[in-house]
């Protein structure tokens, strides 16, 4: 994944981001379960020969797959419960395959039966592990799961896996996949609302996928049955954006209920997501005794806001661990912002908390922020707790909001990171809320440039250079030095310059420094053997020994779309004096091509007898739709074509 | 480092808590906390760090190990507690993320093992002023494995800032109840005394009590141990101190046991009774013991050959009887060929299909010494004169300091015929004639194995080197140019001798690879699945048509994503996968197979004219990095090993091909060398290559000879030539 999302708020989709952990453990069990000799019924025997030829590459599959959600309402807790009901029938489709059925539970979320039976309805034996698990970057979540692993004796080994499970509070149950972790060959999906529910089912990336919806009144409720044949597994390919941006899933509001002629609200619209986000930030404190000292530590001396914004910003950046807890409420609710100064560690919403309360003593108007990083498609106008996933700072200026999100280690201040970008931010505003936008960040400032004067010597391609680096890509570049040995620093610098040179062709002639304020620069000298080839008279050069975006053409087989990590603006210019004793005899041609998504632009050009050779890559979107694969890899061939052309250049007679 | 927390994964692994909690038992926590805070040594209390590791991100001002193995008197418990102890500096943002989480198995009990977990952890600020973190904020991670609890619990450190000093220790006590047995042996366990951050100070320190038998010995100019003994406690405590280690580094070709300062051990507990009949190289209980004398050898070597006539063995009992056969066969050393295949194939092959097809996959594990038994008995049944060959691994050690009866490897010779033969591999694919990797070069024991057993006597002697040209990867790439497309098709065939074999084989065979050639030629009946009934049967052989079907598909992706990584390249298509021979016979040594793949990318057009680089026509060469010009450490390589390349490019209609003579290359020196020639002939580019390595082994003082070669052949790798257009 190129995305790392490091701040989460809620784990409500149950993705299988978890496999390799819970196979690990199994491998870790000595007794393999595999069950020998049982029969296969012909009905299954064929239907997984169907399933094979469908989905090649799948050892698994599903036969039918369907869950139901009835809303109750629990007399004795006077509160509305969803319960769910799961049945997944799965078949062989080779022999001697296996599968890890994951059962996802919290607090609010309790299994209240499962099984696992073969054919005849009988248990088959099977592994179990029960547990927190864990996701990359989170330091404890109450999140668990129930893992099963089972095995089919041949193909077309029969079994079937049933569950209930029940919501204690309908506000978590959020957004429902159609997919699942292998294939299915019958996938349902049937909401049972009584009429005294309020209940709305949003049908989102249901366009490209055939989904019958079927609305039916039954004792009173609303029945509505979503079903879609052959569904593919959840997509496994790499640099995936989000899959609610892409994927079809239903999202459940659960807006209200009536009972005994009164209407409780649950989640109605986005002004009760905010209030209960609101009621959980009023349960903090804040003890200004602890904070004060360090407030005024930070902004002795500073006399304009943006001084003090960015002393006390960058100060909870650099000294604030990021340790992240998803536990209960917690999830939700920020810690205590003088705990989060004591600790030094903290979540996003604690350090959020942190920055607001220390911006607030230093006289600004710090708020609370929520918002979907880009992993969520949503918008605020979808009250769902599934619509955010991260809490940052936000702080009124005049009338101008700059936000603050001090997870982000090495960004500078008024910057914003690549997945805020684009996205509503919820801001707080005593008892009602406020909605912007972050701005995009534009692409100049994510600009890559590399300034080189060549000259030819003999049998070598010489030049000096200045290059400098700004944005994401700088960004990364400071999380990795941050994590090199010292003896290996200055090769850093020079692997950064080489890109297709060894680096002991370059030879760095300043001292670059790594700050999240300044752009990189990288001064040096190279002398390149590999770069020209003379082949009688005629010597062939290759000026650009960057070559950004080589090879980045997208898989013809690629299913989904592509998320880069971040934009992208690289520039080349170069120059080269043709020497007095030669004449050229071939540029490449000329590349342009721009789009939505991207510009292009690859020249070479005669100017007084040298040659200046210019090149700028803009990619100006990180999300690249599958319907665009044929525009991009096309034109990604033209660079290709142009970056394996070379110049030619003759010896004069 | 890396094994101790190796340790620490084996004891989650296999244990399972009834109950939970770190610090548990308030009172030892108490004590535990006393003598590892209160009670330390200076080491323990220095906050400054040398200057020379100002740059580092963090420094390990002090680090101990303290094990002590004890045994009660009277009752049956065994006692072994670990306490580790670390004092690190830290010094950038990295290293507080590194020391700001940790994890400690809880407390608890399997089986007959209790395990209880102390930990302590506290802060000491650039001021001086020193913070214990308390443990109330630790969280329980549940797991539950099929009802056996794995908890562990997890602490974030509070405060941590640049210049802080962690100080923090993990103790763990285990009690083991060992009624009913008379020994018990723990696992051993190897420390290298370099660290991932440079160490100012470290101890690692045992107390051994009581019947406990402890094998140790200090490696690569790792400091000794001294004892302290302390009568009055009845504590025999042995002591290693070091200090000033730099960090460990990554390195190319190294043997990190054979190089870097280290200290291997194992303790074992005997009563006196057991102790007799233990076959461990125990020494004298609570004395170190740091080596192993020949008689032992040959007293451990008879207990493991007397022991494999207790096993019951199926290959035993099929093997002898398939060997009545050749009851009359007089030529000895055709004889001991004949019985190394047949026992090959009563453990390889005979019944492996019922295993494959009930579920239990390929399985290619060695056999191990019940083979070498089985067949050493053989061949001295039939007066066939051999040698059991005894030694260590060269990454593991030398033979001089062994200490550990798991630390050995066997092979056997055999004494007949013009020169000795070796066998030392007992997989599917081993052959009659393989000397082991892991033993060439190294000083080993030689036992004669044809004699009886109170005869026996250990010969030093130095294991033989292969030549590079038994380990040979051959190589013939007929290439053809698509002009029109910019691609390439490939039609290619590799045949390998030697240690390159296991590789290719793991990815490209299995059990139906062979199958054939060994039914052939071991077994009479043609039916298949003969002792099975007949809904059995048919239920294999269904599963045999879909295991077939779907293996051809397996090896040609292994086979794409190898030829891809070998040539740097996107392979657009891979078919005609096919093995030509299995290499599993020493007289036909070479696993060979052929293909055919296309792909795009080395051949680029510039103007009317291609440039091809045809350096990328051949596998990817090594290119050594700025950091690597310089060598510290002497050259540890797997084996001696070739590799030879016959390219041909067929040139496409129309263009003439200049620059051939760039690519007539020539080092070649002790260590190794690298050839290359290239001509037109027939419409053709022929480029031959050749790249040897002479050793497995080579000092350090011989690295810029290595290089030489090295050099030259990453240098063809950057190689092109034009085809022009006429």
């Amino acid at each position: 994944m190129l995305i790392n999302l490091r701040c989460y708020l809620s784990v409500l989709v149950c993705y299988a981001l978890n496999t390799r952990q819970v196979l690990t453990v199994f491998m870790l069990l000595t007794g393999f379960l595999f069950s020998y000799g049982q029969k296969v019924k012909e009905e299954h025997l064929a239907a997984a020969e169907e399933l094979k030829e469908m989905f090649e590459d799948s050892e698994v599959a599903l036969l039918t797959n369907e869950s139901t959600y009835y809303f109750r309402f629990d007399e004795k807790k006077q509160q509305t419960k969803v319960f769910s009901k799961e049945r997944k029938e799965y078949l062989g489709l080779q022999f001697n395959s296996s599968f890890v059925e994951r059962n996802y539970f919290h607090q609010n979320l309790k299994i209240s039966s499962y099984s696992l039976k073969n054919y005849r309805g009988k248990t088959i034996p099977h592994d179990e592990f029960c547990g927190h698990y864990t996701r990359n970057g989170i330091f404890h979540s109450d999140a668990e799961v129930c893992a099963y692993h089972f095995s089919f004796p041949s193909k077309g080994g029969y079994r079937v896996f049933e569950t209930s499970k029940t919501f204690l509070d309908p506000k978590y149950l959020t957004t429902l996949y159609f997919h699942s972790n292998v294939p299915a060959a019958s996938r349902k999906m049937v909401f049972r609302i009584p009429e005294w529910m309020d209940v709305e089912l949003l049908e989102m990336n249901f366009e490209g996928y055939d989904i019958n919806k079927k609305l039916d009144v039954v004792d009173k409720e609303t029945v509505v049955t979503f079903t879609i044949e052959n569904i593919e597994a959840f997509p496994d390919e790499s640099n995936l954006p989000g899959i609610s941006h892409f994927l079809p899933h239903v999202i459940v509001l659960t807006k209200g209920y009536e009972h005994d002629g009164i209407y409780t609200d649950v989640l109605s619209n986005t002004n009760s997501l905010y209030q209960w986000y609101k009621s959980l930030v009023d349960q903090t404190s804040s003890n200004p005794l602890v904070i004060q000292p360090k407030v005024e530590e930070l902004v002795k001396g500073l006399t304009s806001d943006e001084q003090k914004m960015k002393a006390i910003y960058y100060w909870v950046q650099e000294n604030i661990k990021y340790i992240a807890f998803e536990e209960g409420l917690a999830a939700f609710k920020p810690e205590d912002a003088h705990r989060v100064l004591e600790n030094k560690y903290g979540d996003c919403k604690g350090m959020a908390n942190l920055t607001k309360d220390m911006l607030k003593m230093a006289g600004l108007d710090a708020r609370l922020s929520w918002i979907g990083t880009n992993q969520l498609a949503y918008t605020y106008d979808i009250p769902s707790l599934a619509v955010d996933n991260h809490m940052i700072c936000s702080v009124n200026l005049d009338g101008r909001y700059i936000h603050l999100d001090a997870t982000e280690k090495n960004h500078p201040f008024d910057e914003y990171a690549e997945r805020l970008q684009g996205k509503q931010v919820l801001i707080e505003n005593g008892d009602s809320y406020l909605v912007k936008e972050i701005p995009e960040t534009p692409i100049d400032r994510y600009l890559h440039k590399t300034n080189v004067t060549f000259s030819l010597g003999d049998g070598t391609l010489q030049a000096e250079a200045i290059e400098t680096l700004n944005g994401e890509l700088k960004k990364g570049f400071i999380d990795a030095y941050q994590s090199i040995t010292p003896d290996r620093k200055r090769l850093f610098f020079k692997s950064i310059a080489s890109g297709d040179l060894k680096t002991e062709a370059i030879a760095l002639t300043n001292q670059p420094e790594l700050t999240k304020e300044n752009p990189l620069t990288l001064e040096y000298t190279l002398a390149m053997n590999d770069q020209l080839n003379s082949f009688g008279e005629e010597t062939y050069v290759t000026l650009d020994y960057k070559k950004e975006l080589a090879n980045y053409q997208v898989p013809s087989d690629r299913k989904h779309p592509l998320n880069f990590a971040y934009k992208m603006n690289h520039q080349f210019n170069g120059t080269l004096p043709v020497p007095s004793h030669m004449e050229i005899i071939h540029l490449p041609d000329p590349v342009a091509i721009a789009s939505e998504h991207f510009e292009f632009t690859l020249k070479y050009e005669l100017e007084n007898n040298a040659i200046r050779y210019q090149r700028e890559l803009k990619v100006l979107d990180t999300y690249l739709p599958v319907e665009k694969f044929s525009e991009w890899n096309a034109a990604l061939d033209l660079v290709q074509e142009f970056y394996d052309d070379q110049l030619i250049l003759r010896t004069s007679k | 480092m890396r094994i101790s927390l190796l340790l620490l994964f084996f004891i989650i692994r296999f244990t399972a808590f009834a109950t939970n909690g770190v610090n548990k038992d308030p009172r030892r926590a108490a004590e535990i906390r006393e003598e590892l805070w209160a009670r330390a040594t200076d080491n323990f209390r220095v906050t400054e760090i040398p200057q020379k590791w100002e740059d580092e991100s963090a420094v390990i001002i002090a680090k101990s190990n303290r094990l002590s193995y004890k045994k009660e008197a009277i009752v049956a418990f065994l006692y072994h507690d670990r306490y580790i102890h670390y004092r690190v500096k830290l010094l950038t943002q990295k290293a507080i993320e590194a020391y700001s989480e940790f994890s400690v198995p809880g407390t608890g009990s399997y089986r007959n093992l209790e395990y209880k977990y102390y930990a302590g952890f506290k802060v000491i600020k650039a001021d001086g002023t020193e913070r214990i973190i308390s443990l109330d904020q630790m969280i329980k991670e549940k797991a539950e494995v099929n009802n056996s609890r794995l908890d562990t619990y997890k602490i974030a450190i509070p405060d941590l800032e640049v210049g802080d000093i962690v100080d923090y220790y993990i103790a763990e006590e285990q009690t083991i109840n060992i009624a009913g047995t008379n020994f018990y042996t723990f696992d051993p366990i190897i420390f290298e005394l370099s660290d991932d951050y440079p160490i100012m100070k470290q101890e690692i320190a045992f107390d051994v009590l009581r019947r406990c038998y402890i094998n140790l010995k200090s490696l690569n100019g790792a400091p000794s141990f001294q004892l302290v003994s302390d009568e009055d406690a009845d504590i025999n405590r042995y002591v290693l101190v070091d200090e000033d280690r730099e960090r460990l580094k990554n390195i190319r070709w190294m043997h990190n046991y054979r190089e870097i300062p280290t200290v291997k051990f194992k303790v074992t507990y005997a009563s006196k009774r057991a102790a007799g009949s233990i076959h461990a190289f125990l020494g004298t209980p609570g004395l170190l013991k740091s080596s192993v004398s020949e008689s032992e050898i040959t007293e451990f070597i008879k207990f493991l050959s007397n022991s494999m006539d207790y096993v019951i063995s199926g290959e035993r009992f099929l093997f002898t009887k398939a060997m009545k056969q050749y009851k009359k066969e007089s030529n000895k050393e055709k004889l001991a060929r004949i019985a190394f295949y047949n026992l090959r194939y009563f453990y390889h092959v005979n019944s492996k299909e019922y295993d494959m097809l009930n579920g239990k996959g390929y399985n290619n594990q060695s056999a191990g010494f019940q083979f070498i038994d089985i067949l050493s008995k053989y061949y001295r049944s039939r007066g066939i004169s051999h040698d059991l060959i005894i030694g260590i691994p060269k990454d593991i050690s030398s033979l001089d300091d062994l200490i550990l009866e798991n630390e050995l490897k066997y092979a056997l010779r055999v004494n007949e015929g013009q020169k000795p033969t070796y066998i030392s591999y007992f997989d599917a694919n081993a052959f009659y004639g393989e000397l082991d990797k892991d033993l060439q070069g190294t000083t080993v024991y030689v036992l004669n194995k044809s004699s009886s057993s109170y005869e026996w006597v250990l010969k030093k002697e130095e294991m033989p080197i292969d030549s590079y040209k038994t380990n040979q990867t051959k190589n013939w790439l007929n290439y053809s140019i698509d002009v029109a497309e910019g691609s390439l098709q490939l039609k290619a065939k590799k045949s390998i001798t030697g240690e390159g074999q296991t590789y290719f084989q793991r990815y490209l065979t299995d059990f139906y690879t062979y199958k054939k050639e060994e039914f052939d030629k071991y077994r009479s009946e043609e039916e298949d699945f003969p002792d099975s009934k007949k809904k059995a049967k048919e239920r294999y052989l269904k599963r045999r048509v879909e295991v077939l079907k779907e293996r051809e598909k397996r090896f040609e992706e292994n086979l794409k994503y190898i030829v891809g990584q070998d040539l740097s390249v996107e392979i657009d298509e891979l078919s005609d996968f096919k093995v030509e021979q299995t290499g599993r016979f020493d007289d036909q040594p070479e696993f060979t197979f052929s293909y055919k793949a296309d792909f795009k990318g080395p051949l680029k057009k510039v103007g009317g004219n291609y440039l091809l680089e045809i350096g990328q026509l051949i596998d990817g060469q090594i290119e050594l990095s700025e950091e690597e010009q310089e060598r510290e450490y002497n050259i540890y390589m797997p084996y001696a090993r070739s590799f030879v390349y016959e390219v041909k490019v067929k040139v496409p209609d129309g263009y003439t091909v200049q620059g051939l003579e760039k690519l007539n290359l020539d080092v070649s020196n002790e260590t190794g060398g690298f050839r290359s020639e290239a001509f037109l002939e027939e419409g053709h580019i022929k480029v031959l290559c050749k790249k040897h390595y002479a050793s497995n082994y080579e000092p350090k003082e011989n690295w810029d000879l290595m290089k030489a070669f090295l050099n030259a052949a990453d240098e063809f790798s950057n190689k092109q030539v034009l085809l022009k257009k006429q």
